[in-house]
């Protein structure tokens, strides 16, 4: 028997790797030999007994047999369903990966017909999988089902992941036991391999888990399952989130107290001169508003870039801004005016305003910048005239559409980025084109300029953001990393750090002395298209295009919370100035939105020692503004909290 | 699995004239022109986004051919998304409609309009978390307004149980007080605890904005009687041009709900201040306008108020005396009313169905009463008339005949009170106007009717209902000159309709409210009344009927 088996093995090698000859003398020599050893070899591979042998077997005939792989899927789907109730669930969880790989074996071995059928068939299953529609899992299908040649294997996004990571799966011990022994007994050898090879299965101890668990916890999708190990050894780098020494708001924060303590109050509200106890108590109060300064004041780092010194000019006219802050908070909202653009007709691809509200900047399909004066527009709207042109400039140089705007702090420059490829600085002053700094070849999505001034940043369709600075022609940083385009671009306040989104559903978080990436913060489950900092520096809330919101905590690179209510896009946020209490969004569903952000509080002992979980009623939806049929493009407060909105009316 | 088929890509190749590619390259090409398109929607979707549309436009998809190295499609760069047509006899094939132009044609026209250029207009979303109702700001949502709607209902409870509180007290006053009254009190107080009536009525807030415009409003709705004193001519354009710019703000502005009670209200005081004191005509015609743009603006809820409003407009529609004094033009304020009081009927007696009826009511009542003065009759007329032509057929017709008499007796030559004169002739004008549009309107509209129930005057007439059968648009004339010739067979039609014919004009108008009067007999039974005055105001193909 021994001898039958080898032979049989022998045989089958031949003809798979098709030795003709050799096949057809060894037959011949075997018939010699015993007359029916081939046709013994080829009946006993339809019945194989039990043994390595017919392992060995299954593996060099199934290679050919795509049919097989059909086959044995839809057994293991069908084991699935009918698997205990406790453990389905879990079990489950195995059917999508190796559907995935089952597919694209398939498709490998170029029998693409049955792999669309596979599909076809287990569609609707795994895209409804979590109880409703997955937007994840229809996408990837459906870049899936793009493939359709082996070559096609190496071009496409999806399946080069899907073939190069182990898809994590997470199993309780039994159900792990229970997939094994069933693999083994039906002899899915096919499939058991696949697991072993393409999955990561993790075995934990205790019950099964339920379906909840599942929707609730990350879905790992291909790309950031894939992108999981990098993130942890990323996240645990340590950041200095501290603001710049010698801002100007630590100044105004100073000279108020000093204020405040040369006025130490002589006589309480209603007149009567204060006791000794109550004298004690306000310095007592006034002692502790100082330690509390002190602890912030050692936060502060000096900078390690250069930076320029700020002008007089400007400190004079923040401190004036400063003085005129409305204090913002749950109960206090803003005010907010808002700047509609009519007559588009849908070529106004971005805007942004200058940081006291004056001027608002668009920039337009038709490769214009356009710079509105918001005063001249408003005097001739009220003299009843339509705009007579005296409230615009036109900036023209792009060659393309523009798709980013961003002022400097002084607004004396404004960035653009264009589908040109091209990031153009313009003086506001003079109304011209300053430099055109060229190294993208793709379009640029976005720039955003440094809050200290000398640097900005731009991101592309090339797959990577640019840190530039003013003065040089070329890129300082080239920033790579993410998987595909980075649409949007942000600075941190003290302006060593850069947060980029991506199309691949990421935010990270660049260092940009070394151009490392230190934070890689995964849980979006569709495009990045908003950023904004806090402006303490210590949260992160990203945007993205199905309307949900995330605030990241950066220092643990944690998520503190969901923000939904947007339906579509959120195109822009912006935290209020000073504590930031306030955060505004604007989207595609004609709203402004504010949130309270009651966590990024300014830091005291209690909040720095109790980690940085907030309380259960931070990240609430305060307030909705609804536009007249105006996407909000944009949202920014003012120095002094007045809160800005743009967008383009777009009737239907 | 792929979108693209292989037959399609035979199609192409025979539409680039390319040598048939066999059918085995086609199928090999497809799943690859199905990638390639994939990614080119791709790229073009990025651009959509960051343009922050919705809607995927040719020209994205230009940009994408570019960002390949593409040739983009030239002459699809449209805006609008592209028509496709379904190709006749194939179920799945579609084509752009893309027609051929010939570019005499496109040369010969004026050049269109230029683009509207770009603009950038400034406004408050909101003041201190508040959205400011303004005409820029999305319209905010109703809930607010129907609270207010419900807020009379309480009021009334309120005022009903305020009554049931004073006749509890009456009765407690009674021989044994004390106790009464106590038990009394409870019951309120138990009463009062049941309900939502009790609670302390909502106060109204009325930002500081909304308070100084309807000061400067209710400045303007006063004045007039002021300025008549110093008039100047350009003041007056002034005013008038403010009086304009009130008018249209009062009728379009978005955030005036709030004030809706106070201008009901100043508006009811004014009417009966300006009647009273006789104040010329124009300061009530200047309110009438604000009454008009407060009901036509749809921001403000007025249904509650209505039982304000509608007082002060019948009162300018049928008081006795209007005006600083005789030579005043009070009849062009009646008419103004009754225009209001049509407006009201047609807008709200949807969801009030019985404003109609008892307006019409008040003005039938107002209209019979022969006690009443003629400036009365005049404002019931014409507010009847307004109402539509049913209501004058129904209420105003059948009391034509009679009431006419009587005006001719006031209208007679001998009538030495010239002002009575003068005013019977302005009733026997509306009444005129009225009738006569309401009979040619109820002509013109029933012609279909008429025709399909052809008289038996036309059977033994064949070269009638020849006549007719070519000219149908002529029917209700034939019609009416059966009667005038007095032909026997048209004699028994009427016989047949009943008592109508026998009686005369009278009777056939005191039957002009019934269905089936014959149109053609009202008609001629108004001429009759009227005479040759009623000649101007009747459609000229009927005019024929009389010639």
């Amino acid at each position: 028997m021994r001898e039958a088996a080898l032979d049989r093995l022998v045989f089958q090698y031949l003809q798979k790797r098709k030795f003709l000859q050799a096949q057809r003398a060894f037959e011949h020599e075997s018939r010699m030999n015993d007359g029916t050893a081939a046709a013994q070899a080829q009946q006993m591979a339809l019945e194989p007994e039990k043994g390595f042998v017919e392992d060995l077997l299954f593996y060099i005939t199934a290679d050919n047999d795509t049919a097989q792989y059909v086959s044995s899927f839809d057994k293991l789907a069908a084991w699935v369903d009918h698997s205990l109730d406790l453990y389905r669930n879990e079990l489950s969880r195995v059917l999508y990966p190796v559907f995935l790989h089952c597919y694209l074996e398939l498709v490998n071995k170029g029998s693409t017909a049955d792999a669309h059928q596979l599909l076809s068939k287990y569609r609707k299953r795994f895209v409804m999988a979590g109880g409703q529609p997955s937007k994840v899992r229809t996408q990837e299908l459906q870049d899936l089902q793009t493939v359709s040649a082996p070559e096609h294997l190496q071009t496409n996004r999806t399946a080069q992941t899907a073939r190069s990571m182990r898809y994590p799966v997470r199993l309780c011990a039994y159900s792990f036991q229970l997939l094994t022994h069933f693999l083994h007994s039906a002899k899915l050898f096919l499939v058991l391999g696949m697991i072993n090879e393409r999955l990561a299965v993790e075995v934990v101890d205790g019950g099964p888990q339920g379906i909840g668990d599942e929707v609730a916890g990350e879905e790992v999708t291909l790309l950031t399952g894939h992108l999981q190990g990098d993130a942890v050894t990323a996240n645990q780098q340590p950041l200095m989130l501290g603001l710049l020494k010698g801002g100007m708001e630590d100044k105004f924060a100073a000279m108020q107290s000093e204020k405040e303590t040369e006025e130490l109050p002589e006589v309480d509200a209603e007149g009567k001169p204060l006791t000794k106890k109550a004298k004690a108590a306000a310095a007592r109060a006034a002692e502790k508003e100082k330690a509390k300064r002190q602890v912030v004041a050692t936060e502060r780092i000096e900078a390690e870039i250069p930076l320029p010194e700020a002008s007089e000019e400007m400190e004079a006219a923040l401190l004036q801004d400063l003085e005129n802050r409305a204090q913002l908070s749950s109960e206090a909202l803003p005010s907010a005016a808002f700047f509609t653009f009519v007559n588009t007709h849908q070529s106004l691809n971005c805007a942004t305003f200058s940081a006291d509200g004056a001027f608002v900047a668009g920039g337009f399909a038709d490769s214009s910048v356009r710079i509105y004066d918001v005063e001249r527009a408003a005097s001739s709207r009220l003299k009843g005239g339509g705009s007579n042109g005296s409230d615009v400039t036109y900036l023209r140089g792009h060659s393309a559409a523009v798709y980013g705007l961003d002022y400097s702090t002084d607004h004396q420059l404004l960035y653009s980025g264009s589908a040109d490829g091209t990031v153009r600085l313009w003086s506001t002053e003079i109304g011209a084109n300053l430099a055109a700094y060229r190294g993208h070849n793709f379009p640029v999505w976005d720039v955003a300029a440094n809050p200290h001034g000398h640097y900005f940043a731009s991101a592309s369709g090339d797959r990577t953001a640019r840190v530039w600075c003013t003065e040089r022609p070329y890129a300082l940083r080239i920033l790579a990393g993410h998987y595909t385009d980075v649409d949007v671009v942000r600075w941190h306040p003290n302006g060593h750090y850069l947060a980029t989104g991506s199309s691949d559903r990421t935010v990270r978080l660049w260092d940009i002395r070394d151009g490392q990436a230190q934070r890689i913060l995964i849980g979006h489950r569709a495009a990045v298209t908003s950023l904004a900092m806090s402006p303490d520096g210590k949260v992160l809330v990203s945007g993205d295009e199905d309307g949900s919101m995330i605030a990241w905590d950066l220092a643990g690179a944690k998520r503190l919370a969901t923000l939904s209510g947007h339906v579509g896009p959120v195109w822009s946020m912006a935290f209020s100035q000073g504590e930031g209490s306030i955060l505004a969004s604007g989207g595609a569903d004609e709203t402004v939105r504010l949130w309270s952000t009651s966590a990024v509080a300014p830091p005291t002992a209690a909040t720095a020692g109790a980690a940085a979980k907030p309380p259960a009623d931070t990240y609430t939806s305060l307030k909705t503004f609804r536009t007249k049929a105006t996407p909000v493009f944009a949202v920014k407060f003012t120095n002094r909290n007045l809160l800005l909105g743009s967008g383009a009316l777009t009737l239907r | 699995m792929s979108f693209v088929q292989p037959a399609t890509i035979q199609v192409i190749a025979d539409a680039l004239e390319q040598p048939i590619v066999s059918d085995e390259a086609a199928k090999t090409l497809a799943p690859h022109v199905d990638v390639r398109l994939r990614e080119i929607i791709q790229e073009a979707l990025k651009f959509m986004r960051h343009s922050k549309r919705a809607v995927l436009t040719t020209e994205d998809l230009n940009q994408a051919f570019r960002l390949r190295n593409v040739e983009p499609v030239y002459g699809a760069g449209s805006k609008d998304p592209a028509r496709f047509l379904r190709a006749a006899g194939h179920s799945d094939l579609f084509f752009v409609d893309d027609p051929e132009l010939n570019v005499q044609q496109l040369l010969q026209p004026p050049l269109p309009r230029r683009p509207v250029e770009v603009g950038m207009v400034p406004h408050w979303l909101a003041v201190d978390g508040v959205q400011p109702a303004i005409p820029e700001n999305a319209p905010l949502e109703r809930p607010k307004a129907k609270r207010q709607r419900l807020e009379p209902a309480r009021q009334v409870k309120q005022r009903q149980q305020q009554q049931q509180q004073q006749a509890a007290k009456e009765r407690s006053a009674a021989p044994q007080p004390s106790a009464e009254a106590a038990v009394a009190h409870a019951a309120s107080d138990s009463a009062a605890g049941e309900g939502p009536a009790v609670r302390p009525p909502v106060r109204h807030v009325l930002s500081v904005e909304l308070q100084h415009y309807f000061g400067k409003v209710s400045a303007l709705l006063r004045t007039p009687e002021k300025g008549k004193e110093g008039d100047e001519d350009g003041d007056d354009a002034k005013g008038t041009a403010l009086q304009r710019a009130v008018l249209a703000s009062l009728a379009s502005d978005p955030g005036l709900h709030p004030l809706a009670p106070y201008f009901t209200q100043l508006i009811a005081e004014e009417v009966a201040k300006c009647v009273k004191q006789k104040s010329p005509t124009t300061s009530l015609l200047l309110l009438l306008k604000a009454t008009r743009s407060l009901l036509v603006n749809e921001h403000i809820h007025i249904e509650p108020y209505l039982h304000q409003l509608m007082p002060a407009i019948l009162t300018c529609l049928v008081a006795r005396n209007l005006g600083a004094g005789p030579g005043d033009d009070h009849w062009s304020v009646r008419d103004a009313a009754a225009r209001l009081v049509a407006l009201v009927c047609g807008r709200f007696g949807d969801a009030y169905y019985n404003i109609q009826p008892r307006i019409s009511n008040t003005l039938y009542n107002a209209f019979t009463d022969r006690k009443k003065p003629l400036t009365t009759h005049y404002g019931a007329v014409v507010g009847l008339a307004a109402l539509g032509h049913k209501v004058v057929r129904l209420l105003l017709l059948p009391n034509l005949a009679p009431y006419a008499r009587l005006l001719e007796e006031a209208m007679d030559p001998k009538q030495r009170n010239e002002m009575k004169r003068y005013e019977a002739a302005c009733v026997y004008g509306a009444l005129l106007r009225a009738a006569c549009a309401c009979v040619c309107h109820y002509i013109t509209t029933a012609r279909p009717a008429s025709w399909q129930q052809p008289p038996e005057s036309v059977q033994n007439e064949p070269r009638r209902v020849q006549l007719q059968k070519d000219r149908p648009f002529m029917a209700p004339v034939q019609l009416t000159i059966t009667p005038l010739r007095s032909s026997p067979a048209a004699e028994g039609a009427a016989a047949q309709a009943g008592t109508a014919a026998a009686g005369g004009p009278e009777a056939v108008l005191a039957d002009a409210w019934r269905e089936d009067a014959d149109l053609g007999k009202l008609l001629l039974a108004v001429h009759e009344v009227f005479g040759e005055a009623a000649v101007p105001w009747i459609p000229t193909q009927f005019c024929a009927a009389f010639l």
